[in-house]
């Protein structure tokens, strides 16, 4: 289990993954090994992939899949499946768990796993957008979709089937699986009702066709049905759309009504949520490279850059989505960054305060704690919580929950660089205020704080580049930020290469702007003290 | 010159020190100090390093606190006083430091008139053309909107005299004042010290300046072992030392043949 989960982190950091192919066949081990010794040659492992020379493993039953490479999407029906199949067969290692069936797609092309599970349409479109890809004859399992409700609200749950009955009856369901599964007809059922309160669905849109982005928008066969359901229900509806690990503590915590995200009815998340009727009865597929994989990526390397920019980003205004996201990195970035500042100043005079006049002992005494809690735990974990436990019960925005973790996170380090900062004024500046008749606060205010600021001022401006870096996580609460831009693009076009530079080289760009007027501070407070 | 003794007959002493101890650890700093100072007293304090001086004029103004004993400052005990009032009291004992302590991030104006103006009562303006005042009688008014670390030492000195002055103080503490002066500064300042006392300052300056001493001063200590082992009028105290290791220091020091 840990194993796998340091296989996906490595396979998300992209090098590391180059190497995980290699040391499974003997003949290309000798040769990946020389490449160790040459970081240029990495550098194009990771572009063309080095698994790409090797016979693509085409089992023909489910129990052949063991010693193939396996990719699922985490959390996933398929993923459980895959599990305990390769726990069963002894080949527990050999499962990667990426965060979207596409990120597994991708993988595969690039050769670094050799099959994908996934359910049986999303297959389907993948293969219609790949023609490299092959479905295997043998489905994985059958599984059934249906949508998702706490376990709290039967009510909620009963409405909810009692409209999925009525669209059925209406023949929703049968038109919409004619527009979306079998691409015949162009039915789309649009949304009447734009009042009524507000109906939450959590989704994730990465798994055509049942909830995809097209065009900026959510939609697909799911998407469609909640609409008509939340229509018949009188209420407005309202998608959020989240990583598909997510969805589920989503409901279950509250932050969303329902969710309808091709989920599979299982005895695990039943513990969770309430599965309402049956949407999608389907099968699990298998997906591998066809023979012309090569011939196929021959093509793709031949495709113009200027082509593969216009699918990245212009192409329905993908572009979009690295625009909003850079808004709402800067957003959440700017604004903790201040919180950061300004919780951090308060922490600090505290801490100094108590060392330097002593009192205050409560208060430092939870500063204390505050500091070292927050610098011992990871950013990632203390984001969750903020929107998994301590805004569970309320309804904020996304860009605040963001705001108020990366601030309150921002806040400890700040703390100890601006205390840094206040310890090194000099002991006499104190001695003289005090000689003056003036009193502790007055000798913080008028002396030491305006001389600890400019001290720190250029180490607070690193601390805001960090800051700006690690608001790339907030992916995980589904907030469409820089970060999360890029993979969005990326699960539509299934390409690494193009998303993932644009995202890196606009945060390089942003970073190295701030970077260069943190240096201008500094040489500018340095002159001043000439 | 006449002795303090007989200048301050029948007059209340300004400081009066009784029984004064402060040890750091096993280290017995002051041993039973006792001593008063009186009206237009200039105490020079002598004595050689690490043996009490600056910790004895630093307990008098508190920043220092002594674990016995008491300070009376016009007969009241400064380390009875509760910290309001020792915030009023104190800045009627101004202190200039060897390191300055100018406030770094203040110009020489703001530097002088940030006290007055913030605990002495008087308003920005009003604090502000006292300071002028006192920077244009030491010659620095030109300087008023430098920060200090465009200053000269000698210059950073006289702005630290000056700030403590705007406080009106009774008695002026100085703690080795131009022992961090590069040595073409230091009569600057001395010069400056020796105008405050023939005006009729207060002062008591712990200095290694025998000269200083010598011609300005109305009383010397020598400080030795925690205690003050002699409390002479200079001409007694450095023509005819009453005391051995007194008279090795002055030898020493090149104060005597």
């Amino acid at each position: 289990m840990f194993l796998n989960a340091a296989r996906t982190a490595l396979g998300a950091a992209g090098m590391g993954a180059g190497s995980v192919p290699c040391f499974y066949k003997e003949p290309v081990f000798r040769e990946c090994r020389l490449f160790t010794l040459l970081p240029l040659l990495w550098a194009l492992i990771f572009f063309c992939g080095c698994g790409q020379a090797r016979d693509p493993c085409q089992p023909s039953s489910v129990e052949e899949i063991a010693g193939c490479r396996v990719g699922v999407q985490v959390g996933s029906t398929a993923d459980q499946g895959a599990t305990a199949l390769l726990d069963r067969l002894g080949y527990a290692d050999m499962l990667e768990r990426f965060n979207s069936s596409p990120d597994a797609v991708t993988a595969m092309k690039q050769g670094k796993i050799d099959l994908v599970i996934v359910d049986h349409q999303p297959a389907l479109e993948f293969l219609r957008k790949n023609p490299d890809l092959v479905i295997l004859d043998f489905p994985f399992a059958q599984e059934t979709f249906a949508g998702a409700v706490a376990l709290e609200r039967p009510d909620l749950l009963a409405e909810i089937n009692q409209a999925l009955i009525r669209a059925e009856e209406m023949g929703i369901p049968e038109k919409l699986r004619q527009t979306f599964v079998e691409h015949q007809g162009d039915y789309h059922y649009v949304q009447k009702n734009q009042g009524g309160a507000p109906l939450v669905m959590a989704t994730n849109a990465q798994f055509p066709p049942y909830e995809y982005f097209e065009g900026g928008q959510v939609t697909g066969y799911e998407v469609e049905l909640a609409r008509a359901v939340a229509d018949l229900m009188g209420r407005q509806l309202r998608i959020e759309e989240m990583e598909f690990d997510a969805v589920i503590s989503a409901v279950a915590a509250g932050k969303a009504d329902f969710a309808f995200a091709g989920l599979s009815v299982t005895e695990d998340r039943q513990k969770s949520v309430n599965f309402t009727r049956p949407l999608v009865t389907t099968r699990i597929s298998v997906l591998a490279r066809s023979g012309m994989a090569a011939a196929s990526a021959g093509e793709e390397a031949e495709r113009s850059l200027s082509q593969r920019f216009h699918d990245n980003f212009i192409e329905q205004d993908r572009w979009l989505f690295i625009a909003r996201g850079l808004g709402i990195t800067l957003l959440v970035a700017f604004l903790s960054t201040l919180c950061g500042f300004a919780g951090g100043f308060v922490l600090a005079v505290i801490r100094s305060w108590h060392d330097r006049n002593g009192g205050l002992a409560v208060p430092n005494f939870l500063a204390v704690i505050y500091i070292n809690v927050i610098r011992g735990t990871p950013v990632m974990i203390q984001l969750l919580i903020i929107y998994y436990l301590i805004f569970a019960a309320v309804d904020v925005s996304k860009i605040l929950v963001a705001v108020a973790a990366f601030g309150l996170n921002s806040a400890a380090y700040s703390a100890e660089i601006i205390r840094g900062g206040i310890m090194a004024v000099d002991r006499g500046q104190f001695e003289a205020g005090r000689t003056l008749g003036l009193s502790p606060f007055q000798i913080y205010r008028h002396i030491v704080l305006p001389q600890a600021v400019k001290k720190v001022l250029p180490a607070l401006g690193n601390e805001s580049i960090s800051l700006l870096k690690e608001t790339s996580i907030s992916g995980y609460i589904g907030l469409a930020d820089l970060t999360r831009g890029g993979v969005i693009i990326r699960s539509i076009t299934y390409e690494a290469f193009m998303p993932l530079m644009a995202v890196a080289l606009i945060y390089l760009i942003l970073i190295g702007l701030m970077s260069f007027g943190v240096s201008r501070l500094e040489r500018r407070l340095r002159r001043d003290e000439r | 010159m006449t002795s303090a003794e007989e200048q301050g007959k029948g007059a209340e002493p300004l400081l009066e020190v009784q029984d004064l101890c402060r040890r750091y650890g096993e280290h017995v700093i002051l041993d039973h100090v006792s001593f008063r100072i009186m009206p237009g007293d200039v105490v020079a304090v002598i004595g050689p390093s690490g043996c009490g001086k600056s910790t004895l004029i630093r307990s008098l103004n508190l920043l220092e606190r002594a674990e016995s004993g008491r300070i009376l400052f016009h007969g009241r005990d400064l380390l009875t006083l509760s910290s309001r009032e020792a915030a009023a009291t104190i800045p009627r004992i101004g202190m200039v430091f060897q390191q300055f302590n100018l406030f770094d991030n203040m110009t020489v104006l703001r530097n002088v008139a940030l006290a007055p103006e913030i605990s002495g009562g008087l308003t920005r303006s009003q604090a502000e053309e006292k300071a002028m005042m006192l920077l244009e009688r030491v010659g620095l008014a030109g300087r008023a909107g430098a920060y200090p670390s465009h200053l000269s030492g000698g210059q950073k000195q006289r702005v630290a005299i000056v700030r403590s002055l705007a406080m009106d103080p009774e008695i002026i503490l100085f703690d080795e004042p131009t022992s961090a002066l590069d040595p073409e500064m230091v009569q600057e300042v001395l010069a400056l010290m020796r105008d405050l006392a023939q005006g009729g300052l207060t002062m008591m300056v712990v200095t290694h300046e025998m000269r200083f001493a010598r011609n300005v001063s109305t009383r010397a200590m020598f400080v030795c072992d925690g205690g003050i082992r002699v409390d002479e009028p200079p001409e007694r105290f450095f023509e005819d030392p009453p005391d051995p290791r007194l008279r090795e220091f002055l030898t020493t020091a090149g104060m005597r043949g």
